[in-house]
């Protein structure tokens, strides 16, 4: 664990969120925004019209990933806050499709990433958001005592 | 791909990663061995690859050539770059990655082998 210090610099408590545990979601993210990513091009690529809602879903959810990714890698307050918005759209994405692809099977012909809550992926795709929150929740939102001290 | 090798990498790339999560679990960041442990993974991977690059130029036909294409690419690069991100974090969360690097390296060989070979 890091010890936190009064002292400490502000630039590097700007970079909290991405070290540590932080820098394990980095990793993370940038595996499934390959791994979504690569599904997505090769599904819109070769066999579109099979299921056009499941392969358009498998590009966004892609994309969400990468953003994701750019945000930890990018720490300070406009990661985090990019973080939280693409963690918090990622998990509605998964509860959502989850939800509708195990109620209506019909509409996803095809599996996408987020298809039965991630169980393609381990359940990865469910427990990442929420790890996500929980890790951007344990550490402080830079700048904030900074600009309480200021006024 | 060539059945034995991927059999090797999987068995190495799962023990290896097994080895690095317990440093990280206990607290540390990876030793030298295992860090030349890796690094060896990587070369062998690398061999691996060229093997199965060497057959698809030879005229094997993988049952899914894009997704084995995708999954070759993924599965070269994928090591040094979890152990380039390890170096950059020396705590125990970066023997987290590169376990976590060479766990994935075992899936995608897994993968890589599926998409070669025809289900019967």
């Amino acid at each position: 664990m890091r010890p936190t210090s009064p002292l400490r610099p502000i630039q590097s408590a700007g970079s909290a969120i991405n070290t540590g545990p932080g820098r394990v979601l980095l990793f993370v993210y940038g595996l499934f925004s390959v791994a979504a990513g690569a599904r997505a091009g090769v599904q819109i690529a070769t066999k579109f019209d099979e299921a056009r809602l499941a392969y358009l879903l498998s590009a966004f959810a892609a994309l969400v990933y990468v953003v994701a990714t750019v945000a930890f890698a990018r720490g300070g307050r406009g990661g985090r806050r990019l973080a939280i918005g693409c963690l918090c759209v990622e998990l509605l994405g998964v509860l959502t499709v989850g939800a509708l692809s195990v109620l209506d099977r019909a509409a996803f012909p095809d599996e996408t990433v987020w298809s039965q809550f991630g169980r393609g992926y381990g359940f990865v795709p469910l427990a990442l958001p929420v790890l996500g929150l929980l890790w951007l929740r344990a550490t402080p939102e830079p700048g904030a005592a900074d600009q309480a001290t200021a006024r | 791909m060539w059945t034995p090798l991927a059999i090797a990498v999987m068995i190495g790339s799962v023990g290896l990663g097994a080895w690095c999560l317990t440093s990280g679990v206990r607290g540390r960041f990876l030793d030298q061995n295992q860090y030349t442990g890796l690094l060896v993974l990587s070369g062998v991977v690398l061999v691996q690859s060229l093997i199965a690059v060497g057959r698809l130029i030879a005229g094997a036909h993988p049952v899914e050539i894009a997704t084995f294409i995708g999954y070759l690419l993924t599965t070269v690069l994928f090591l040094p770059a979890g152990l380039s991100l390890a170096r950059m974090e020396p705590t125990r969360w970066g023997s987290v990655i590169a376990g976590g690097a060479a766990l994935t390296v075992a899936v995608l060989t897994l993968r890589s082998v599926q998409v070669w070979t025809p289900l019967r």
